[in-house]
C-alpha cells in the first residue's frame, strides 16, 4: 500500500493555510517509507495532472486543507471519507475555469479529480474551520496547539500509518 | 502628431513640447475629439422607460467574491428593439498594490506585485523588474534579456489556449450554441468547415462538438498544452505563476545547452499546434458572419488599442527612458497606438506622455489638487509634459462608497490614451506589430502594413505560412480570431529568442544578470511591458533607496474601465451597448445573455467572478473566470 498525505491552500493566511503549514510540520516527523508527503498547493488542473503521470501510484490519499463553511463553528475539524457523489458537469466545468486562473480550493480539486478518475480508491479528507484568517506565516495559537491531536488522527483513526 | 486633444506638439526634430497659450491645459473640462460616437441613455431616461415599458429591463451581472478579485456588470436591456440602452462596468474589490508597495524595497516590486494575478504573475515580476532597471540604471547582460523574453512567451502559450478553449471557447460550443440560438446550432451541423485539412472537422458542428467543456477533445486538448507552456516555462523560471528567478538587471537561473533543448522540445509542439487553432478560429468566425451578418456588430467598437511591446532585442535594450523610442521599436511585438483604425505612434515616450487615469466614477479621491496642482512630475526624464492624470504624478487614494451608477461605481479607474478610450488585448500586439512594418530582419515573422506573416517552421506537420490580416471591423469575434494568431506569433517570437539565445550559449556569453547595489537618490522609472491580455506598465518612484510612488495599470483595468470625465463608456460598457441580442428565446425569463457574455469574454477579463443575470424575476448565474490583475489598487 502506497499512501499520499497532501496539503492544500493558499499561502499564507494563517488558518487558511492549514493545509500548508500542518504538512510543513506533519513532514518534520518521522514516517514509514511507503508514505509520500506533498504540498499541492496549486491549481488543480497541475495537480490533476501530477496524479496523471503516475496512475494508480498510490492506495490512499489524506487531503488537508481549511474552508470556510457555513455554519461550522470556527476550529472545528470534519475527518470523512470522500463520498465520491457526481456532480453535474457545469460544476465541474465551473471548477476547472477557476482553477486555472488562480484559485486554489480543496473543493475544486476534489471535483476535478474525481471527474477525471485521478482519485486513489481510499480518499481521506481533514478539513478545518478557520479561526483567524488574517495574513500570516503561522495558524492561530488555538489551532496550532492542536497539531500533536491532528497528527495523531492522520496516523491512526483513518490512517492507520 | 499623434495627440488630438492633449497640449502636446512636436518641434521640427520631433521633440514634445507643452502647447502654449491655455490657461489650464490638462483640464477636464477642456473639449475633446472623441472617436467613440457611442453614450449612454440618460440615466432618468431610462429609469422612466423602466417603469412604463414592458420590455425594457434590468439586465444585472451582480457579483459573487471569489478569492481573487471580482467583475460585475450592469445594463438594461431593451428585449423588444433587442439592444442595451446601459450598462456599467464595475471592479468591486480593491487591491492595493500600490500601497502595498509604499516605502518598501524596490526589489520586493518583483515577488510582490506577481501577486496581483493568479494566472499571469510573472508579467508583473518582469515589469516590475524593467521599471527597476530604469531607475536603477543598469541593464541585463544579452543572455538574461533573451531568457527574460522566452519566459514571456511561454506565458502567453499558457494563457492564449487557455483563454480560447476553456473561457471563451464554451460559448462557441455545442451545449452553449444549442441552447442559445437552435436554428444556428442546424446551420453548423449542415456546413462544411473550409479549414477542414488543417483541423480535421468536417463541419463546424463537428468543432462546435469538440468545444464542449470537459469533455470535448478541443477543450481537453488546450488543457494538455497549457500544461506543456507550464513545464517549458519550469524549466527555466523555477515555478510557474509566480517565478522566484527574476530580478532586476536579468534572471537568477543557470542557462546550458541542456535547458534550451528541454525547452525546445515543449516549444515547437506550439507550431502544430498553432496550424490547428488558427483554422479553427477562422472557421468559427467566419460561419458566425455568414449565418447571421449581425454578428458582425457583436462586441463591435472603435479600432482604439495600445499595446507598449514586448520582447526586447538584446543588442538594443539598455533600459533607459532616453532610448526607449529606439528600444522599443526593436521589440518583437512593437509597442503602438492604433486610434481609429490608424496607427498613430510605435514611440514608447509618446505612448508614455499620452496615458492618464481618471477617477470620477471610481471609488477613489482626487489628488490632482492642492501645491502645484498635485504634481510631482510636469515633465518626464526627458523634458517632455506629463500630464497631473500621469501614473507618475498618480496618487493612489482609496474613498470607498455607495454604488451610484451617476456616480462612482467601481474600483477600476479610467486609463485613457489622449483621452480616447482604448481596449488592450493580446490582439493589440498582433495588430500593432502587422501595421508598424518595423520588425528586425527574421526568418519567421513578416510585417506587411496590412497583415502579419507567420512561417511556421515544420514539426510533426510541414511547415505553413498563417497570415493575419487587419480586418474590417472590430468586434468580439475579431479579438477571438487576432488571440488565435498570437499563439503562432509568441510561438514564433520564442523560436527566434531561442536561436539568439544558442547563438550567445554558443559564443560562451552566459551571463544572465548584473550586479546592482541600490541607489538612495531620488530615482522613477517604468516598466513598459504585456500581460497574456495585453498593455501593462509599473510606473515608480524611489528615494532614499525604497519606493514612494508605485502605480500598476493592467489590461483588465483599462477594458473594465468605467466611464470617464467625459462620460465615455469604458470598452466592456461601449461593447456591449453596440451589441444586438441574437440569441432566441421566447419570453424573457428563457433569456440567457450570451451575446452579452462573448462580448465580454472576447477581452479575455482577468478578474474571477460569478455573474448573475438578472431579468425582471428570472436570475441567470453565469460565470466569467479569468484572472486577478484587473483590479485597480
Amino acid at each position: 500500500m502506497r499512501i499520499l498525505i497532501a496539503g492544500v491552500g493558499h499561502p499564507n493566511l494563517k488558518d487558511l493555510s492549514f493545509g500548508q503549514i500542518f504538512l510543513a510540520y506533519l513532514k518534520q516527523k518521522n514516517w514509514p517509507e511507503y508514505v509520500d508527503l506533498e504540498n499541492l498547493s496549486f491549481g488543480a488542473i497541475a495537480v490533476l495532472q501530477w496524479f496523471q503521470d503516475d496512475p494508480g501510484k498510490y492506495d490512499r490519499v489524506v487531503f488537508i486543507s481549511a474552508a470556510e463553511r457555513e455554519g461550522r463553528p470556527p476550529g472545528t475539524l470534519n475527518v470523512y471519507h470522500w463520498d465520491f457523489a457526481k456532480h453535474d458537469n457545469e460544476t465541474v466545468q465551473e471548477c476547472v475555469a477557476e482553477s486555472v486562473t488562480g484559485i486554489i480550493s480543496l473543493d475544486n480539486l476534489m471535483m476535478i479529480l474525481q471527474y477525471f478518475k485521478a482519485l486513489p480508491p481510499e480518499v481521506v479528507v481533514m478539513d478545518i474551520e478557520p479561526i483567524d484568517s488574517d495574513i500570516g506565516f503561522e495558524c492561530s495559537p488555538e489551532i496550532t496547539e492542536r497539531f500533536p491531536e491532528f497528527e495523531e488522527i492522520v496516523r491512526g483513526k483513518h490512517g492507520q500509518i | 502628431m499623434c495627440f488630438k486633444n492633449l497640449p502636446i506638439e512636436f518641434d521640427s526634430a520631433g521633440k514634445p513640447f507643452l502647447k502654449g497659450g491655455i490657461r489650464d491645459p490638462y483640464s477636464t473640462k477642456n473639449v475633446i475629439t472623441s472617436v467613440s460616437e457611442v453614450q449612454q441613455m440618460p440615466y432618468d431616461t431610462v429609469r422612466e422607460l423602466l417603469t412604463r415599458n414592458g420590455y425594457i429591463k434590468d439586465v444585472d451581472f451582480d457579483p459573487v467574491t471569489r478569492v481573487a478579485g471580482a467583475l460585475a456588470f450592469h445594463g438594461v436591456a431593451d428585449l423588444e428593439n433587442r439592444k442595451f440602452i446601459e450598462t456599467r462596468s464595475m471592479a468591486t474589490l480593491f487591491r492595493g498594490y500600490e500601497i502595498i508597495m509604499q516605502g518598501r524595497d524596490p526589489r520586493d516590486a518583483i515577488f510582490i506585485t506577481s501577486r496581483a494575478c493568479g494566472v499571469c504573475g510573472g508579467v508583473h515580476s518582469a515589469t516590475a523588474a524593467l521599471g527597476i532597471e530604469m531607475a536603477f540604471g543598469i541593464k541585463p547582460p544579452p543572455l538574461g534579456i533573451i531568457v527574460r523574453n522566452l519566459l514571456l512567451s511561454l506565458e502567453f502559450l499558457y494563457d492564449h489556449p487557455l483563454h480560447l478553449f476553456l473561457l471563451a471557447g464554451p460559448d462557441y460550443s455545442e451545449m452553449i450554441v444549442k441552447a442559445t440560438t437552435p436554428s444556428l446550432w442546424d446551420k453548423a451541423v449542415r456546413t462544411k468547415a473550409p479549414n477542414a485539412a488543417f483541423h480535421g472537422y468536417e463541419t463546424v458542428g463537428d468543432i462546435m462538438t469538440d468545444m464542449n467543456p470537459l469533455s470535448g477533445k478541443l477543450y481537453l486538448e488546450a488543457l494538455h498544452m497549457t500544461r506543456v507552456a507550464r513545464e517549458a516555462y519550469v524549466v527555466i523560471g523555477g515555478k510557474y505563476p509566480h517565478p522566484e528567478t527574476l530580478v532586476p538587471g536579468g534572471v537568477s537561473t543557470t542557462i546550458t545547452l541542456q535547458v534550451f533543448n528541454e525547452v525546445y522540445v515543449r516549444l515547437q509542439q506550439f507550431f502544430d499546434y498553432s496550424k490547428k487553432v488558427v483554422a479553427i478560429w477562422d472557421d468559427i468566425t467566419n460561419f458566425f458572419y455568414e449565418a447571421n451578418p449581425e454578428y458582425k456588430k457583436n462586441g463591435i467598437r472603435a479600432t482604439n488599442m495600445v499595446d507598449l511591446g514586448i520582447w526586447d532585442d538584446p543588442d538594443t535594450y539598455d533600459a533607459t527612458y532616453e532610448n526607449c523610442g529606439e528600444w522599443g521599436d526593436k521589440r518583437w511585438a512593437t509597442p503602438g497606438a492604433i486610434i481609429d483604425g490608424k496607427l498613430v505612434t510605435t514611440n514608447l515616450q509618446n505612448l508614455n506622455l499620452g496615458i492618464e487615469e481618471f477617477i470620477e466614477h471610481s471609488f477613489y479621491k482626487e489628488w490632482t489638487n492642492g501645491e502645484n496642482n498635485g504634481m510631482q512630475h510636469q515633465t518626464d526624464p526627458l523634458g517632455a509634459p506629463l500630464s497631473p492624470f500621469h501614473p507618475w504624478n498618480k496618487q493612489t487614494l482609496p474613498s470607498p462608497g455607495g454604488q451610484n451608477w451617476r456616480e462612482k461605481y467601481t474600483w477600476a479607474t479610467s486609463p485613457r490614451w489622449d483621452r480616447q478610450v482604448f481596449e488592450a488585448g493580446a490582439y493589440a500586439r498582433v495588430y500593432n506589430t502587422a501595421m508598424a512594418q518595423k520588425l528586425r530582419p527574421n526568418p519567421f515573422i513578416e510585417s506587411t502594413g496590412r497583415s502579419l506573416k507567420l512561417n511556421l517552421p515544420a514539426a510533426a506537420k510541414p511547415e505553413m505560412e498563417l497570415e493575419w490580416h487587419v480586418p474590417e471591423i472590430w468586434n468580439t469575434f475579431e479579438r477571438n480570431r487576432a488571440r488565435a494568431y498570437a499563439i503562432p506569433f509568441t510561438a514564433l517570437a520564442a523560436m527566434n529568442d531561442w536561436m539568439k539565445g544558442l547563438e550567445l550559449l554558443k559564443k560562451g556569453q552566459t551571463d544572465v544578470s548584473t550586479p546592482f547595489e541600490i541607489p538612495k537618490t531620488n530615482r522613477i522609472g517604468v516598466g513598459f511591458w504585456g500581460a497574456g491580455r495585453g498593455y501593462l506598465s509599473h510606473h515608480m518612484e524611489l528615494d532614499k533607496g525604497l519606493v514612494t510612488n508605485y502605480q500598476i495599470i493592467t489590461p483588465s483595468t483599462i477594458n473594465a474601465s468605467p466611464q470617464d470625465a467625459w462620460d465615455k463608456p469604458g470598452p466592456y460598457e461601449e461593447a456591449v451597448l453596440n451589441t444586438p441580442i441574437l440569441e432566441e428565446f421566447t419570453k424573457p425569463e428563457n433569456y440567457k445573455g450570451i451575446d452579452l457574455l462573448r462580448t465580454l469574454r472576447s477581452f479575455d477579463p482577468c478578474m474571477p467572478c460569478t455573474t448573475h443575470i438578472y431579468a425582471g424575476e428570472h436570475t441567470v448565474v453565469r460565470e466569467i473566470n479569468t484572472c486577478a490583475c484587473g483590479v485597480d489598487g
